[in-house]
């Protein structure tokens, strides 16, 4: 009986997602009609003009400038990626593996609306003369009339917004890759040195293509955050929509776009800003899907799984052997740096195991040029990351003080002192309310998910299926999900309030614990729960006493990691907590936000002193978010002992 | 335990530290440094050249002393089998006559390996070029498994950029290939990626990348430990059609393996958890196994012990 | 199983905390125009009356028809769609003179003896002057050294009441201009556009971006740091004048018979000697008939009164001309 209601319960959870998902899909399909309506879905996505004052709203400006700033980033953020972890795994000084690759993850605490402020007020100055060079230098070329270099030169431009964007998911791709990398059994990079190679060799031979398909899927989920970022963009850009313009000029992104004109927009507007939310959504779930596929695939049995689908289709086309069947004659080698070859050992000379013959030059060389490149993409990722963290520290540090989380901020933006109190009260009260969404029902979907939706062919069918909404929910951008939030449940209500922010920052951390706890449940040992079971417990008391607190700590890891996703978002916050001047604690009001107070302080109104206050917010916002990896890691580290032992 | 030490190459290294942890107990200490093995093979009992000799050789993980004092010479054209009970520090040992034992964290060795008659650990040599002089066959079969089985007996040669045409390249693979014995059995799909093979085949073509590079020596690290009997007795038989050409040294535990492939054996063992692994006896196969010195010996060989 | 009750116990209590400690403050909440937002919120905290979120005005008004918030700031009158929306009926308050600025970044010109009337401007912003040698530009600007480099014209990404008040000036001094009337996006022709949110965004495009103009109010201009690079604008054939408190106050003098019923007064291209020409006012938008307005009449109340209007100039804004202030005290015990 209690089996029955353990049953209703995690069904009621995984249900009421669902069903929470469905409704915001009805409200986005409501909404979009009269563009899809107006201008037929092909017609919109391929429209070339968006103009609000005459009613004509095409997307393809925006799909353009998304993919554009993307590519550019993903270009940047991947040789440099690879670069890192392979750093971080094979050539750095042990010691310092550890800490670097820490260091890099930092980079993804640091909130959008930093790297904005930070591209605008440092990187635009600095590299406006390497901007003009290009533009003076490669201004002529032109590629099919696309001349991407041609001037002027604007503060806001694609390569700027590239270069941050890469900067942006560098740590992503890099944590995924290193996890990928790790996985290189050691067998394998012993087989190459035991060869004789070096240490690019072994790299290039047998760690890259051992992981390739998982470098591949690890770019792709960068790709996939990539196109969903907001405020940054929104900050370098330039906003001017435009197709194959110049890369040192200005351009738009559908999440940008999205950001800039819904507070204002209605009617034809407004759905079709939520028509271009469709059309990231798909764009975003295009290449997560693809990224997932490629990680899964590459992380289940090694590149076994993939050599062996391959393999069934280069064996058929395998080329034909030679037919003699004469004994063969000694290989005629004609070595650069050995003796003699044929089957017969030589003595060798000791000038093969030292000395500078003991390798060829171009071996060297080609090992050096590679090693270089690592350290290069080392520096690239450290450079940024240090460059923020010590501007947010000589910005932010002389706003800190007591009152600076006692107080309100000043009255006068150009008065300088004050606290921001509303806000961090603010930031807690949406984490508490985003936990209290996705906390319970993401770890009961997950349940759902391992015991009920497995038994029973509906069950099972209903099961995978969540799991399928849940994969589709991780991958939609926050902008998508502030959105279709705004659409639901502000207008619906008809108030901005802490609790639609709440929500918001549920929805985009409810995937995240599912993920997390499905995982984790994935790996208790099915022994135990049969010894459970086999003393006549029943399954709920199974689940209770003896998976969940074996799987707790990686369950918990999974709900803190979703918090620190959740608590540097920006953009889904615009169009639903609004944000207080004051120090509210009532969850039906306009509520502050740290990000929000950030955005404020530099892009609606920006004095020197509302931007010490901004680096200072920044800088406690970047702690919270640390802290929260930091519990996570420790108890990951806990949970992944615990799996050892058992 | 063949399990457990299968893992500790296949994942964390430092799982091998754990093999030869515990507490110290330096009790036997004197009796050893003053004793020493019973029967060394010296340099000058060999007739004929020794490619590899190791003199007075220890390793370490981190502070454990894994391998104490080892003096051990590597005659040409013959098998040497490396034999003891698991964590007597054999494998380490092996590991260190071509610089691998350094890879794994925190891992060092001192004393001297010679190899004809320079040291592999001077301060000129360089690790790369002395591997590639020693090539190396592990307990798991590991071909590069994305790799064609072509290209796996080419990635030595690759590396080692020796320089041949189309016809040399093809020549090399027919003839590492048939002398690893694998030839018949993969001549049809030399582009088909080497993880396809069988476990067995798996481990010829390991053989047959590493005679690829023509080494002078082939460290052979538990071989046949994953494989089938069948598998096994195949790359017994190569084993001693190799050693017509080349120095091998085997690591073992299968005690009728040492006597079926070897002309040589050496016995490793510890006195207890926690201390190094020592070189007990080494002397001609037949008079390990038939005559030991030393009753310790006697005991692992006769399974009393181990 | 007394695990289970005590966790959904915790969890409860929690809950409860977060619902039951309400806010004590019953302030009420507006958004909108940027513009004035530095004053608003200013005013907002000093009184404790209100809290205020700038986003633009276009954003503040829908906040305001779909009642999200109390009352609304902008400084455009509604359009006729958007007066339909909100059903027909709207108050306007005026709250304080601000001026709209021009700063131009010209490496190797001070801005300041940069002289511009609103036909240059109109033909910069359309996209009929695309360089900074163009002739307009020299006959009015003799003794300044020009370059031959196309310009770069920086303006804002999101709705906005500084763009309404500044096209609107343009539509005004223009009679061909596509600009007449104003709008909080315009369709500026400029071929090299960059569209920054907010008027800092606008204000940091010109201090980084050589050989652009843009523009932004006096308040962010001078948070900026571009006080300095502030174009002079006047009539056509002068006199140029720079934004300031006196004569951005001089535009707002004018015989309170000639103000509009409603208080939507325009102030910009002012025929008084030394007046800025490019000044407007911005309004509080109240629905009435809104059960919110009590509140929402005691911040306007107080942004009228002489204690607020007293703080403005040191922010960059000018009071009110006392006859219009009149004249929104009147409404706002009548309505």
């Amino acid at each position: 009986m209690a089996d029955r209601a353990y049953a209703v319960i995690a069904g009621l959870a995984a249900f009421l997602a669902v069903l929470f998902v469905a409704y915001l899909l009805w409200v986005t399909v409501a909404n979009t009609g009269e563009t899809w309506s107006t201008f037929g879905i092909w017609g919109f996505v391929s429209g070339t003009t968006w103009n609000p004052s005459e009613a004509v709203y095409g997307a393809l400006p925006f799909i353009y400038g998304t993919l554009m700033t993307s590519v550019i980033a993903l270009l940047i953020a991947v040789p440099a990626s690879i670069g890192i972890a392979l750093a971080t795994v094979v050539f750095l000084p042990r010691r310092l593996r550890g800490p670097v690759g820490g260091f890099i993850n930092l980079l993804a605490a640091v909130p959008s609306v930093i790297f904005g402020l930070w591209g605008v007020t440092v990187l635009v100055p600095l590299l406006r003369p390497v901007l003009d060079w290009l533009s003076e230098t490669l201004g002529w070329v032109s590629i099919f009339g696309w001349q991407p270099f041609e001037g002027p030169v604007t503060a806001g431009s694609y390569l700027i917004s590239g270069l941050v964007l890469a900067i942006m998911v560098l740590p992503i791709i890099t944590a995924i890759t290193r996890e990928v990398l790790l996985t290189v059994p050691r067998d394998q990079s012993e087989a190459a040195f035991a060869l004789g190679a070096t240490r690019w060799e072994m790299v290039r031979h047998s760690m890259l293509p051992w992981a390739r398909s998982g470098i591949v899927g690890a770019s792709a989920l960068g790709l996939g955050r990539a196109v969903g970022e907001t405020i940054a963009i929104v900050m370098l850009l330039g906003n001017t929509p435009g197709i194959f313009t110049p890369l040192v000029g200005p351009g738009s992104t559908l999440a940008s776009v999205i950001a800039l004109q819904t507070g204002e927009a209605s009617g034809l507007q407004l759905s079709s800003l939520t028509a271009l939310a469709v059309v990231l959504f798909v764009i975003a779930f295009i290449i997560n899907a693809a990224a997932r596929l490629l990680v899964r695939r590459s992380e289940a049995g090694g590149s076994g799984g993939i050599v062996r689908r391959a393999g069934s289709w280069m064996v058929r086309r395998g080329r034909p052997a030679p037919t003699a069947d004469a004994p063969p004659e000694p290989p005629p080698i004609a070595p650069d740096d050995v003796g003699a070859g044929g089957p017969q050992p030589v003595p060798r000379t000791p000038s093969l195991i030292s000395g500078p013959g003991a390798i060829s030059r171009s071996r060297v060389v080609r090992s050096r040029v590679a090693e270089g490149f690592i350290w290069f993409s080392v520096l690239l990722g450290l450079v940024p990351l240090v460059a923020v963290l010590v501007e947010m520290l000589i910005q932010g540090l002389p706003a800190l003080s007591v009152a600076f989380f006692t107080e309100l901020p000043p009255t006068d933006p150009t008065s300088y002192g004050g606290g921001i109190v509303n806000a961090l009260v603010g930031t807690l009260i949406l984490m508490g309310i985003a936990f209290l969404v996705a906390a319970p029902l993401g770890v009961l979907t997950a349940l759902y998910m391992r015991d009920v939706g497995k038994s029973g062919s509906w069950n099972s069918r209903a099961g995978s299926a969540v799991g399928f909404i849940v994969d589709i929910l991780l991958g939609v951008p926050s902008i998508v999900v502030g959105l279709i939030v705004y659409l639901g449940i502000v207008i619906v209500q008809g108030h901005f309030s802490a609790l639609a922010g709440g929500i918001a920052l549920g929805v985009i951390m409810f995937p995240i614990v599912v993920r997390a706890a499905d995982e984790v449940l994935r790996l208790v040992p099915s022994g135990q729960q049969e010894a459970a079971l086999a003393l006549g417990a029943p399954k709920w008391r199974t689940t209770w006493s003896v998976v969940l607190p074996i799987a707790g700590p990686g369950i918990l890891t999974g709900i803190l990691l979703g918090l620190a996703r959740a608590s540097g978002e920006t953009a889904p916050l615009l169009f639903t907590s609004l944000g207080n001047q004051f120090l509210s604690t009532n969850i039906t009001e306009p509520i502050a936000a740290i990000p929000q107070l950030i955005y404020n302080n530099t892009i609606i109104t920006q004095t020197p002193a509302s931007l010490q206050l901004a680096w200072g917010a920044a800088l406690v916002l970047v702690a919270i978010i640390m802290f929260l990896n930091l519990g996570a890691a420790i108890l990951g580290r806990r949970s992944r002992r615990l799996e050892g032992r058992a | 335990m063949t399990t457990r030490e299968a893992r500790t190459t296949m994942e964390d290294p430092k799982v091998t530290t754990g093999d030869t942890q515990g507490g110290a107990a330096p009790l036997t200490q004197v009796a050893v440094t003053s004793g020493g093995p019973d029967r060394l093979l010296r340099a000058e009992e060999i007739a004929g050249p020794h490619p590899l000799q190791a003199r007075d050789l220890n390793a370490y993980f981190g502070s454990h002393h894994v391998v104490e004092g080892v003096n051990l010479v590597f005659p040409e054209n013959t098998v040497t089998a490396l034999i003891g009970p698991s964590g007597c520090g054999k494998s380490t040992f092996l590991r260190c006559l071509n610089r691998m034992h350094e890879l794994i964290p925190g891992a060092r060795a001192t004393g001297d390996v010679e190899l004809h008659g320079q040291d592999i650990y001077g301060k000129d040599a360089d690790p790369v070029a002395v591997r590639r002089a020693v090539g190396m066959v592990f307990q798991r079969p590991n071909p590069f498994p994305t790799k064609s089985i072509a290209d796996n007996i080419l990635a030595g040669p690759k590396f080692t950029r020796l320089k041949m045409g189309k016809g040399g390249r093809a020549d090399l693979i027919e003839h590492t290939l048939r002398g690893a014995g694998l030839w018949d059995e993969v001549k049809n799909r030399l582009d088909a990626p080497a993880g396809g093979l069988s476990g067995g085949q798996q481990q010829r073509l390991c053989i047959a990348r590493a005679l690829a590079v023509e080494p002078d020596v082939l460290l052979m690290d538990e071989p046949c430990s994953a494989l089938d009997p069948q598998s096994t007795l195949r790359i017994e038989d190569l084993i001693r059609e190799l050693s017509e050409r080349l120095a091998i040294v085997i690591v073992t535990h299968n005690m009728q393996q040492a006597a079926r492939v070897s002309e040589y054996t050496a016995f490793f063992t510890i006195e207890e958890e926690g201390q190094p692994g020592r070189l007990i006896e080494t002397g001609p196969t037949r008079e390990i196994f038939g005559n030991p010195q030393n009753p310790r010996t006697e005991a692992y060989v006769t399974g009393r012990f181990g | 199983m007394n695990r289970t009750i005590r966790l959904a116990a915790a969890a409860a209590v929690g809950a409860g905390c977060l619902v039951g400690a309400a806010s004590a403050l019953g302030a009420s909440t507006g958004s909108g125009a940027t513009f004035p937002a530095i004053a608003y919120t200013k005013w907002c905290q000093d009184s404790g009356l209100c809290s205020y979120t700038g986003k633009g005005s276009g954003g503040g008004i829908k906040d305001l028809t779909k009642a999200t918030v109390d009352w609304a700031g902008s400084d455009a009158p509604l359009t006729s769609e958007e007066l339909a929306a909100i059903g027909g009926k709207i108050q306007y308050f005026p709250t304080l003179l601000g001026a709209v600025t021009i700063p131009v970044n010209i490496p190797g010109v001070n801005s300041r003896k940069m002289n511009l009337n609103g036909q240059v401007l109109e033909g910069i912003f359309d996209g009929s002057i695309t360089k900074w040698n163009d002739k307009k530009i020299r006959a009015i600007n003799t003794k300044l050294k020009l370059p031959a480099n196309p310009i770069t014209v920086c303006v804002r990404a999101d709705s906005s009441g500084t763009s309404f008040v500044f096209s609107r000036y343009l539509g005004k001094t223009n009679k061909t201009s596509p600009f007449k009337g104003g709008s909080k996006t315009p369709n500026w022709g400029a071929p090299t556009l960059v569209k920054q949110p907010g008027n800092p965004g606008v204000a940091n495009c010109v201090a980084s971006t050589p050989n652009s103009i843009g523009y932004v109010d006096l308040g962010d201009a001078r948070n900026a740091g571009l006080t300095s690079k502030i174009a002079s604008v006047g009539k056509k054939g002068g006199p140029y004048v720079q934004p300031t408190a006196a004569s951005i106050m001089k535009a707002g003098q004018v015989p309170t018979s000639t103000i509009k019923k409603d208080l939507t007064v325009d102030f910009s291209a002012s025929k008084v000697r030394g007046a800025y020409p490019i000044v407007a006012t911005t309004w509080v938008l109240l629905v009435p008939g809104r059960s919110t307005n009590g509140g929402a009449r005691q911040v306007v109340k107080y942004f009228l009164s002489p204690k607020a209007q007293g703080a403005l100039t040191k922010l960059g804004f000018a009071p009110l001309p006392s006859g219009l202030r009149t004249l929104a005290n009147k409404q706002l015990s009548v309505g």
